[in-house]
């Protein structure tokens, strides 16, 4: 993969003429670029935006020239950005300095466009498949410690049930040979104490049995998947009005609810949205409801909450908004010490009586979460019961300035969307579409719109007109 | 008639013991019942058995605990260890302890009363 089209990409050198020309060819290229100097306004730009890469120029008469870029290394809002430094064959480098750097590829300025441009696109695709390794070895990690927790729990409990399993048909055992022994008399009162004790103990095994087969049953409800498909599925991601999909949950349990004359609340915030996959996003609401409704108190009221946060400390990329999700119900709560141990897989509340509904468990609530880059938390609902907390990157191209690239829904634009989705430093916020009142409602909130190849057509000419000149196209 | 000899079963779960305490006492024994280690080493010190039978696994002193401290206190006493535990660990641990006899659950009461028989010569 060579084509460097839409990067952004930090062009820095101490003399901008420099940087002029690998610029222009990058630019040409379909990246959007950006020319800074290391003396003036690098670390400002760096702060404001997330970049694809930094391309250092050095020219023939520098000393000392990596010195400015020192600090590199130690911002934070630099860190893993890989960095390629065009090198004047002529100039004297200090490659110690060099070597202090993060992610540094060297290349000649001489190369010619393609070079240039292959090498910068091999940077990013590297650091992206890193990232992505990366989010698969958390998600892995995470898996194999809640398959070990519930294997430890499931070895536990089978331990406990089969040694009292022993100990009762020990005592069957025991009061069966005092029987053949003829130690006791023949109807008296010891004898039918004898065969009420033989009898109680078997009737204790056969339930201890059951409990341990009902177990059994459950584990294999629940079956680990096979190390094959362990790896993370691919989310399917679009953009996703989190208080929409939360009113069609809402609507979809609302007679559930009223079946234990329940209230669903909702309280939305319409402008929230995240790149999520709706499926899986809705699978994880449904859950939540649905185990409120289940455990709530009957007559009561079930409180889902839909709104942006941000996190209370952070700068930079951490201090992104934050789409959070709150499910409340006012049931009894979930004991501190539960709270953590009912996202793991086979685990089970005492209230097993009403646990048997339809859903995904909550340790596939969690995965989903934690799929999609998020999190989530069982804490105390504001009175009383247990609230649920999920939340979720706002959109991991989202600008403090938001902006928003749209698409005319086509083959051609949902590979460009892949390819976006992939890019996880970027910074546009992209959706397709194939409804035009639709695609006229985005524009209006966005920066800019791709019309793709096969939508240039008559229809569109007309819409485009209708939208105005206010998008960039 | 055989002399009342005192036997101590000691078991977190005397109902288990039920069967044997039965034929104990039919056989002409005098039993005691403690629930753990530690109100076993009590009932010796208020009223020392002839012999000993007594669980693994208990609350506050376990088998092996109760029966190394009496043993350290009751030397000749006999000590057999009844427990549904049946690792070669535990035959080992029991023995480092200085039970007399590692008898595993289901046990057949015939077969420790002639071990007991046996132990007190009787």
């Amino acid at each position: 993969m060579t084509s460097v089209a839409y990067f952004n990409i930090v062009v820095s050198a101490l003399h901008r003429r420099l940087a002029e020309v690998p610029a222009g060819v990058l630019a040409r290229a379909g990246a959007t670029t950006v020319l800074c100097s290391p003396q003036l306004d690098l670390w400002a730009t760096l702060a404001d935006r997330t970049f694809d890469a930094i391309v250092i120029v050095v020219g023939a008469d520098e000393t000392a020239p990596m010195a400015p870029y020192a600090p590199l290394h130690e911002d934070p809002r630099a860190k893993g950005i890989p960095c390629l430094v065009l090198l004047d064959p002529l100039a004297c480098l200090n490659v110690a300095t060099i070597g202090n750097l993060r992610s540094v590829s060297l290349l000649s300025s001489d190369c010619n466009e393609a070079t240039l441009l292959r090498n910068v696109a091999d940077l990013v695709h590297a650091r992206r498949r890193t990232l992505e390794t990366e989010i698969e070895v958390r998600a892995l990690t995470e898996h194999l410690r809640s398959e070990t927790q519930r294997a430890d729990a499931l070895t536990k409990k089978f331990g406990n049930i089969s040694h009292d399993l022993r100990g009762m048909l020990a005592v069957a055992y025991g009061f069966t040979c005092n029987l053949r022994d003829r130690a006791v008399e023949p109807g008296s009162a010891a004898e039918s104490t004898h065969i009420h004790r033989i009898l109680e103990a078997i009737e204790g095994s056969t339930h201890l049995l059951e409990s341990l087969s009902g177990s059994a049953a459950r584990t294999a409800q629940r079956e680990p998947r096979p190390f094959s498909s362990m790896r993370p599925e691919r989310v399917q991601r679009s953009l996703v009005q989190l208080g929409r999909l939360v009113r069609e949950v809402v609507a979809l349990l609302e007679q559930k609810a009223a079946s234990r004359q329940m209230r669903l609340i909702d309280e939305i915030d319409d402008s929230v949205s995240v790149w999520a996959d709706g499926l899986k996003l809705k699978q994880v609401v449904v859950n939540l409801v649905d185990n409120a409704i289940k455990y709530g108190c009957p007559g009561g009221q079930v409180k889902v909450r839909v709104q942006w946060t941000r996190p209370s400390t952070g700068s930079g990329k951490q201090s992104r908004r934050i789409a959070r999700l709150s499910v409340c119900d006012d049931g009894p709560g979930i004991a501190p010490d539960l709270r953590e141990r009912v996202f793991e897989r086979g685990f089970r509340g005492e209230q097993t009586d009403a646990s048997t509904g339809q859903g995904i468990g909550l340790d596939l609530v969690r995965e989903i979460v934690v799929q999609h880059g998020g999190s989530v938390q069982c804490t105390d609902a504001e009175e009383k019961g247990a609230a649920f907390d999920v939340s979720l990157p706002a959109d991991l191209r989202e600008r403090d300035r938001p902006g928003l690239l749209v698409l005319r829904d086509t083959d051609a634009a949902n590979a460009l969307l892949h390819l976006l989705e992939t890019e996880r430093l970027g910074e546009w916020r992209a959706a397709a579409t194939r409804d035009d009142a639709e695609l006229g409602h985005l524009a209006r909130e966005c920066d800019a719109i791709v019309l793709m190849p096969a939508s240039t057509d008559s229809n569109t000419a007309d819409l485009l007109t209708r939208l105005g000149p206010s998008p960039t196209l | 008639m055989k002399s009342q000899r005192h036997i101590l079963l000691v078991d977190d779960q005397p109902k288990g013991l039920e069967f044997l305490e039965f034929r104990l006492q039919q056989a002409g024994y005098r039993t005691t019942i403690a629930q753990n280690g530690e109100l076993g080493l009590e009932a010796m010190r208020q009223d020392p058995a002839d012999a000993v039978i007594m669980d693994v696994t208990m609350p506050e002193l376990n088998g092996y605990q109760a029966c190394r401290e009496l043993k350290r206190l009751y030397k000749d006493v006999p000590v057999i260890m009844l427990t549904a535990k049946n690792e070669p660990a535990d035959r080992f641990w029991a023995t480092q302890c200085g039970a007399d006899e590692y008898v595993t659950k289901p046990a057949d009461p015939a077969v420790l009363l002639q071990k007991i028989a046996t132990y007190l010569g009787s």
